[in-house]
């Protein structure tokens, strides 16, 4: 059931129609509500799974309980370790055997040898990724004493399969989400407005940005012999909002559901396309993700604070694992060194820092000097992307080849759409007027006469409607 | 809580009406012009006795699907108005041994035929002879891509194709609900018109489909935006020029070829289309006048027959196909003269 079907159009009504008509007070009823509508949301992908995410569920609860209960350090460790190696064994299983077993296979080959390894027909199941490191964090933030343990199993279930956040992020901390989880909420008209809209902002990136972009890298991509530089310039181009689209989209939805039920979630992305370094981007960008790779390893492996070498050494590791943690492929690996060799200067030059603030704050347009650096930044990463998008490191080193050739500088092999770049400056432009905010759509229109106001949401829907590329699912959805 | 239900409902509900409808009208299963065309489909009740004249079961062998035999006396490569139950293929299998290769692994017949020939087909398979049929809008196309050095083997022992074969269903998220809502409306209170870039409504002089509204004709684009190409002189020549090329390729096997054109709507009903200043085809009178070595099925020349005895719907009135009615007309000509 994906955030752009029927059936989670007919799903989410429903449900929110059951949670409010509970009374505020019964907590442990709209508690178990969210909990059987999430565990249906996940069955709907695939039922066999469900066993795998409870089974998840019971061994950090249990194992977050045994590690506040006993007082040894030792023990605690102990239980830590339990819980993180299950956690991550079934990851790696899961997502990472047949890809170790290929390269260990290749390797050997190098040398002559031959290794009769079994590769197995595995899926990976939806979501993996996202709740094996909720479930992490959970262990690790009672370990570091920053919580208890949550006493009550359906709340601490329901902290794990919440169903806005549990196929594709974001991914939230115990410290945030558990609290909401105990709280009497009552119907919030703002917060839901806010919601709805914020889903409606979700669903045009989604539909119309990131699978129309879609149609012309896809026929780019899949046949990267027929065409040349300049088409994949234009191409790769394009899947930088798709993947934009498609992601930021998806985490748009996933927290104005969230609203939906009086909920805030993690804000997963804060307009990264307006960043104007590389660290600001990694600021902007699946928030939840870095943020959890710097307080869960880059912080205990010491972070910056033992030298500039360690330091140097540490953010390499963090963002090889990010890169890692996106799929079993060598092509994610290279796309987060490479962030991490674009990192490196400002590190190194202690600059990483620099730009806290929000790109013209107060200021209607950016000057020359922070829209060359804008479209500096946007230039790297879209580099990134082209080994995020190809099949393997081969195929990209060839499409960068042609890129940085006189190819790039003809005609493409075939044009997109014009009516894509419209809709791309269209959301650019709305996502701009908001970018001190939370999302493209949130104060667009606020002030502006009723009639105009709600004109504009309908030409938002209609255009979605009318816009809507060939379905396609959620990128993200493969981590 | 009430008010956000209410408020929210304002934009929601009528896009969900607008899908409802959708559902309920709009067949993704429906016949080719009605798909294409986001149109309504009102022609049920005359498709369905049309579709009681279809043969139940397969006469013909498929080449991918079936047991070949060693000898065949027809061969048919063409497109989708040779596949099928309901086609001439499977009405001349009723009296002939008929072998049909389709193009599931080349889409082009004509290139289809040459790789038989480059092949051992031949040798193994013994075949009397070709029928090669094409439909009108895309035979010049067809034949202007013709390599006659390639050689692909044909065979029957591909693994199972897995082409596109997902169920086409109502998305919500998708045009179609608009689309359809917006056509709708133009088919019901226009004659002229044009649905989707896909699909033209043009008003005839005659009523010679069944259907429950005016005197129109339902036609796809192709059939207008090909006509430059399937009028010019140069290559119709080309064409007949390759079908005696592999005519004789053909004679060498002591094979004799059959060559069929399937006329497009637009070419079968032109002459009671009362649009002024529409360009008139001229692909299939100018074969008739050319000097071939194969032997042409003029099929268009069968069914204006028909046509000026006021038979309805030998084409379907919502499809690019002919009708059942069309089928046993045209093959009853093709047994007399093979």
């Amino acid at each position: 059931m994906i955030f752009n079907s029927l059936s989670f159009l007919i799903f989410l009504p429903i449900v929110f129609t059951i949670y409010w008509s509970i009374k505020a007070n019964k907590l442990l009823y709209r508690n178990l509500t969210l909990l059987i509508a999430s565990y249906y949301f996940y069955a709907c992908w695939d039922f066999r799974f469900l066993i795998l995410l409870i089974f998840s569920t019971f061994l950090d609860y249990i194992t977050g309980y045994l590690i506040s209960i006993n007082s040894k350090r030792k023990n605690k460790r102990l239980w830590l370790i339990i819980s993180i190696t299950i956690n991550l064994g079934f990851l790696g299983f899961f997502k990472y055997y047949n890809f170790f077993a290929h390269s260990f296979a290749n390797l050997l080959s190098k040398f002559g040898l031959e290794a009769n390894l079994s590769y197995l027909n595995i899926i990976l199941p939806i979501g993996i990724s996202f709740y094996t490191f909720h479930g992490v964090s959970y262990v690790l933030d009672i370990y570091n004493n920053k919580i208890k343990p949550e006493k009550n199993f359906i709340i601490y279930s329901l902290f794990v399969a919440y169903f806005p956040l549990l196929v594709a992020g974001p991914i939230e901390r115990a410290t945030h989400l558990l609290p909401q989880l105990k709280t009497i909420k009552k119907f919030n008209f703002n917060l839901a407005k806010l919601g709805m809209k914020q889903i409606l902002w979700g669903l045009f990136k989604k539909i119309v940005i990131a699978d129309n972009c879609a149609v012309y890298v896809d026929q780019i991509y899949n046949f990267e012999s027929g065409h040349n530089g300049s088409a994949f310039i234009v191409a790769s181009v394009l899947f930088a909002f798709q993947i934009y689209g498609d992601f930021s989209g998806y985490s748009d939805i996933a927290l104005g559901t969230s609203r939906l039920f009086g909920i805030e979630l993690i804000k997963n992305f804060s307009f990264p396309y307006f960043s104007r370094d590389i660290a600001e981007f990694w600021r902007r960008w699946h928030i939840s993700l870095s943020s959890w790779f710097r307080d869960y390893v880059y912080i205990p492996l010491g972070g910056s604070k033992n030298g500039l070498i360690k330091s140097v050494i540490n953010t390499f590791i963090i963002f090889t694992l990010s890169g890692f943690w996106h799929g079993a492929n060598w092509t994610f690996l290279f796309w987060g060194v490479i962030n991490a060799i674009y990192f490196m200067p400002l590190l190194l030059k202690q600059k990483n820092r620099k730009n806290l603030d929000y790109i013209a704050e107060n200021k209607t347009f950016p000057n020359f000097k922070e829209l060359s650096q804008v479209i500096l930044t946007f230039s790297l990463v879209t580099i990134g992307w082209i080994f995020f998008r190809s099949q393997n490191i081969d195929v990209a080193f060839r499409i960068l080849t042609r890129i940085f050739s006189l190819e790039a500088i003809k005609k493409p092999t075939i044009y997109p759409n014009i009516q894509t770049f419209l809709l791309i400056c269209f959301m650019l432009i709305l996502e701009w007027q908001n970018r001190m905010l939370n999302f493209g759509l949130e104060k667009t229109g606020e002030k502006w006469p009723k009639l105009l106001k709600y004109g504009l949401y309908y030409l938002i829907i209609f255009s979605i409607f009318w816009f809507a590329g060939e379905e396609k699912q959620f990128i993200y959805f493969q981590f | 809580m009430l008010k956000y239900v209410f408020k929210s409902s304002l934009f929601i509900i009528p896009f969900v009406l607008l899908y409802l409808w959708n559902v309920l009208f709009y067949d993704v299963n429906g016949n080719d012009l009605i798909r294409l065309g986001y149109i309504p489909d009102f022609y049920k009740k005359t498709k369905n006795e049309l579709y009681a004249l279809n043969e139940k079961k397969q006469f013909f062998d498929n080449f991918y699907t079936d047991n070949i035999k060693a000898n065949y006396d027809i061969l048919v490569l063409g497109d989708s108005f040779s596949e099928e139950k309901h086609s001439f293929t499977n009405k001349l299998a009723k009296n002939k041994k008929v072998l049909l290769i389709d193009g599931r692994q080349e889409n082009n017949p004509f290139q289809r035929l040459i790789y038989l020939i480059n092949s051992d087909f031949f040798q193994k398979v013994k075949v009397k002879n070709i029928i090669l049929e094409s439909v009108e809008r895309s035979v010049i196309d067809r034949s202007n891509q013709i390599k006659f050095t390639k050689k692909i083997k044909i065979t029957n022992k591909l693994k199972k194709i897995t082409g596109n074969s997902k169920k086409p269903e109502h998305t919500f998220f998708s045009n179609q609900a608009l689309l359809f809502s917006y056509n709708t409306i133009k088919y019901l209170l226009l004659n002229n018109s044009f649905f989707n870039k896909n699909v033209y409504m043009l008003p005839m002089s005659k009523k010679l489909f069944s259907d429950f509204k005016k005197k129109n004709l339902l036609i796809v684009h192709e059939d207008i935006s090909n006509l430059n190409l399937n009028n010019n002189k140069k290559f119709a020549n080309n064409l007949n020029d390759n079908l005696n090329k592999i005519n004789s390729l053909l004679e060498r096997k002591k094979i004799k070829l059959y060559f069929m054109i399937c006329p497009d709507k637009y070419d079968m009903y032109y002459e009671y289309l009362i649009t002024k200043n529409l360009i008139k085809p001229k692909l299939i009178e100018r074969i008739n006048r050319f000097n071939k070595k194969y032997i042409f099925f003029d099929t268009k020349k069968f069914l204006k027959f028909e046509l000026k005895k006021n038979t309805q719907d030998l084409y379907f009135y919502d499809d690019t196909h002919w009708s059942p009615k069309a089928v046993m007309i045209v093959s009853d000509s093709i047994i007399k003269r093979i």
